[in-house]
C-alpha cells in the first residue's frame, strides 16, 4: 500500500473517531463539552487538511516509492501476536515465568538461533528485575507460579 | 543564594551522587544503542524512581539525559549510525575522522564538547529560570491559557517537518487529556463506561506505550541477529586534545550559545541546535570545504550544540510547564509523577528540589569528562555487540513491569499496548509523538485556565484578550504559526532563483 494511501486511510479512520467523539459529548452539559468540542473541531480540520493533501499527492504520484508500511510483515505479525500473549501470560502465570519464556521464545521465533544465550539473558534479566523491583523497591508483581510470589 | 547552597549540600549526599552516576552510565549505554533514545530510556525508568525521593529520581533522569546525548556520538563516530537523532550531525565529520584512524581523537573531542555544552546549558538554566519564573507571576488564567496554546503550537510547528501533522498530533494529545471525569461538572467524557478511565489517562502509560513499544516492534521487524563485531568497534587510543583546547574555544562558545537559545524555544530540540551550530561553525571557518571530510571543529560544534540544548530545554519546562523538547517533556512528566507542578509554586514550595535538579544537570555535564574518554567509549561501544533482536523482548518486558508496578494494574499494561499500537501507526504516517505528550500534559491546564478565565469574567470572551501579556503571547503564537508559511515561501523563491 503506497504511503499516501495509508495516510488517507488513517485520516478517514481518525475522522470517524472524531465524529463519534463529538456525538458522545451530546448528553453532557454545555460547559463540560465546550472545550473538547473546540479541540475536536480543530483536530478534524487539520486531519481533513492532511487527508486532502495526501489525496492530491496521490494523484500527482508523489510519495516515497521505497516506503513500506511494515519492514517485514512476518516478523511484525510475530511481534504483534507475541505482545498480548505475553501480557496474558503475565496475568495468568506471573511476570517472572512469562518473561523467562517470552524472551528466548520470541528471539528464537524471530530468527535468533542461540537459545542458550537467550535463556541466560532472560534469567539474568529476571534476577535483575527481582532484585530491583521486589527486593530494593518492594513493588508487587502478579502472583508467579515459579517464584511463588 | 542560601537555597542554592542548601540544594548543593543535598545533591552531594551519597544516594544522590550514586543516582547521578548510575543515570549518566545508563544514559551513555542507551545513547550508544541505535534505536534507544533518552526519551524512551527515561520513560521506561520513571516507574523505577517512584520509591526514590524526588531529588534522587531527578538526579537519575538528569544523568540519563546528558549521558544519552553524548552516548549517541559513539556509534555516530565509529559506525556512522547516529545513536540519538541529534548525533546525525556528528556523523558528518566524526565518521570521516574514524575512517582516517582517528576514532579515539574524535571521541575525545565529542566528549569534551558534550561536557562543555552541558555545562554552558546548566549555567543558563541556573541563571535564567529563576528570573523567568518571576515574569510568570504576572500571569492569570487567560495568560496561562495562551501560554499553553503557544507551547503546543511551537512543538507542533517546529518539532517535525510537517506542521499539519504536528497539529494532528497536538489534537490527539489534547483529546487524550479530556478522558475522565470533568472536574467542574462531574460528567464523564470519553470513558466508554470504563471505571478505570474515570480518573483520566495515566501520563506514564501513554508515554511508555508511545515511546517504548514502537521501537521494540521495529527492532523485531528488522530481525538483526548479530551485533557489531569486535573488529567493527576497534579504535585507536587517539592523541590528546589538551594543546588544542584554545582552538576549540570559539566553536564551543558559538555552539553553546546557539544550543541554549534553541533549547529555550519550545519545540526545537537538540537536532536543530546541532545543525545550526555546525552550519555557523562552517560559515565562520577559514576552510569551510574541509567540513564533512573529517574537520574536528565539525564534531565539536555538533556535540557542543546538541548538549547545550539539554538543560536549556528545561527552562520553559520548569517555569511555564512547556518543555523545550521531547525529552524535556518526559522529564516534566517525571516531575508531575513526583507531585511537582511546574511554575512559580515549584520554585517557592520546592526550591530545594528545583535548584537541586539544576545543579544535577551541571554535575552530570561535568561527569562526562570523567566517563567519556576513549577508554570509556571503548567500553560503552561494547553494548553495540548485543544482538538487536534480543533487545526487543527486553524492552517490552521492562515496559510491562514498569507500567504494572505503577498502580498494580494489568489494565494499564493493556492500555500501554493500545498506545503502543497508536504510536506505531503515528510513526508510520509520519506524525510526531512529542506534541501528543505535550497535548496530554497541557490539555487539562489549558481547559482549566480557559474555563476559569470565562468564569471570572462571567462568560465574557473578551477577557481572554484583555491584558498586554496575553497579546504578547498571542503575537508570539502567530509568529510561530506564520513561520512555516514564510519558510515555504522563501524555499520556493530560492528554488525559483536556482
Amino acid at each position: 500500500m503506497p504511503q499516501k494511501q495509508v495516510e488517507i486511510a488513517f485520516c478517514a479512520g481518525f475522522l470517524a473517531l472524531l465524529i463519534a467523539g463529538w456525538i458522545s459529548l451530546a448528553d453532557i452539559p454545555a460547559q463540560a463539552r465546550l472545550f473538547p468540542r473546540m479541540i475536536i473541531g480543530f483536530t478534524a480540520f487539520v486531519t481533513l487538511a492532511m487527508g486532502v493533501r495526501a489525496y492530491l499527492a496521490l494523484g500527482r504520484g508523489d510519495g516515497d516509492p521505497a516506503w513500506k508500511m511494515f519492514e517485514h510483515l512476518g516478523r511484525w505479525a510475530i511481534a504483534v501476536i507475541a505482545l498480548p500473549v505475553y501480557v496474558l501470560g503475565v496475568q495468568s502465570i506471573g511476570y517472572f515465568t512469562s518473561t523467562l519464556i517470552f524472551i528466548p521464545v520470541l528471539a528464537f521465533v524471530l530468527g535468533y538461533r542461540r537459545p542458550l544465550v537467550a535463556i541466560a539473558i532472560a534469567l539474568a534479566f529476571d534476577v535483575i528485575i527481582y532484585v530491583v523491583f521486589i527486593t530494593v523497591f518492594e513493588r508487587r508483581l502478579p502472583a508467579d507460579i515459579v517464584v511463588g510470589l | 543564594m542560601d537555597l542554592f547552597l542548601d540544594a548543593l549540600i543535598e545533591v552531594l549526599r551519597l544516594q544522590n551522587l550514586i543516582a547521578i552516576i548510575l543515570g549518566t552510565l545508563m544514559g551513555m549505554v542507551a545513547g550508544a544503542l541505535p534505536g534507544l533514545t533518552a526519551t524512551m530510556t527515561i520513560a521506561i525508568l520513571i516507574p523505577l524512581t517512584f520509591s526514590m525521593t524526588p531529588l534522587v529520581a531527578l538526579g537519575m533522569m538528569a544523568g540519563i539525559y546528558n549521558g544519552a546525548m553524548y552516548g549517541g556520538a559513539i556509534p555516530a563516530i565509529l559506525l556512522k549510525i547516529p545513536g540519538t537523532p541529534p548525533s546525525i550531525v556528528t556523523t558528518f565529520d566524526g565518521n570521516p575522522l574514524a575512517q582516517q584512524g582517528k576514532a579515539g581523537y574524535a571521541l575525545k573531542i565529542a566528549c569534551w564538547s558534550s561536557a562543555i555544552g552541558s555545562i554552558i546549558s546548566a549555567i543558563a538554566l541556573i541563571t535564567i529560570a529563576p528570573q523567568l519564573v518571576k515574569v510568570t507571576l504576572l500571569f492569570g488564567p487567560a495568560e496561562y491559557f495562551w501560554v499553553a496554546l503557544f507551547g503546543l503550537s511551537s512543538i507542533a510547528v517546529l518539532l517535525g517537518r510537517d506542521p499539519v501533522k504536528g497539529f494532528v498530533a497536538a489534537g490527539i494529545g489534547l483529546l487524550l487529556s479530556m478522558v475522565g471525569i470533568d472536574t467542574v461538572s462531574g460528567h464523564e467524557r470519553f470513558t466508554f463506561d470504563n471505571r478505570y478511565l474515570l480518573d483520566g489517562l495515566e501520563l506514564l502509560v501513554v508515554l511508555t506505550g508511545l515511546y517504548a513499544i514502537p521501537p521494540a516492534v521495529h527492532m523485531a521487524e528488522r530481525g538483526l541477529k548479530r551485533g557489531m563485531s569486535a573488529d567493527d568497534l576497534r579504535m585507536s587510543r587517539g592523541s590528546s586534545i589538551w594543546r588544542e583546547i584554545p582552538r576549540f574555544i570559539p566553536t564551543w562558545i558559538r555552539a553553546g550559545v546557539i544550543g541554549v537559545i534553541v533549547g529555550i524555544l519550545p519545540g526545537t530540540g537538540g537536532s536543530m541546535a546541532a545543525f545550526i551550530a555546525y552550519n555557523e561553525t562552517r560559515r565562520a571557518s577559514k576552510e569551510p570545504e574541509s567540513f564533512g571530510k573529517g574537520n574536528p571543529q565539525g564534531v565539536a560544534a555538533a556535540e557542543c550544540g546538541n548538549n547545550a540544548d539539554n538543560a536549556a530545554a528545561m527552562i520553559p519546562a520548569l517555569t511555564l510547564g512547556i518543555p523545550g523538547s521531547g525529552v524535556a517533556a518526559v522529564i516534566l512528566a517525571g516531575l508531575l509523577v513526583h507531585g511537582l507542578q511546574p511554575g512559580p509554586q515549584l520554585f517557592r514550595e520546592n526550591g530545594l528540589i528545583v535548584y537541586g535538579f539544576m545543579i544535577q544537570m551541571l554535575l552530570t555535564g561535568a561527569l562526562l569528562f570523567a566517563f567519556g574518554g576513549a577508554f570509556a567509549a571503548r567500553v560503552f561501544a561494547q553494548v553495540l555487540r548485543v544482538p538487536p533482536i534480543l533487545l526487543s523482548p527486553l524492552i517490552i518486558s521492562l515496559a510491562v513491569v514498569g507500567i504494572y508496578t505503577l498502580n498494580n494494574s494489568i489494565f494499564e499494561v493493556w492500555l500501554m499496548l493500545v498506545f503502543g499500537a497508536l504510536g506505531y501507526v503515528l510513526d508510520r504516517v509520519g506524525i510526531p509523538l512529542a506534541p501528543v505528550i505535550l497535548g496530554l500534559i497541557l490539555g487539562s491546564l489549558a481547559e482549566q485556565q480557559f474555563r476559569l478565565a470565562l468564569l471570572i469574567s462571567g462568560g465574557d470572551w473578551t477577557a481572554l484578550f484583555s491584558s498586554l501579556v496575553s497579546w504578547v503571547v498571542i503575537l508570539l503564537t502567530a509568529i510561530v504559526l506564520i513561520y512555516p508559511v514564510v519558510r515555504a515561501f522563501l524555499a520556493r523563491r530560492r528554488h525559483a532563483e536556482t
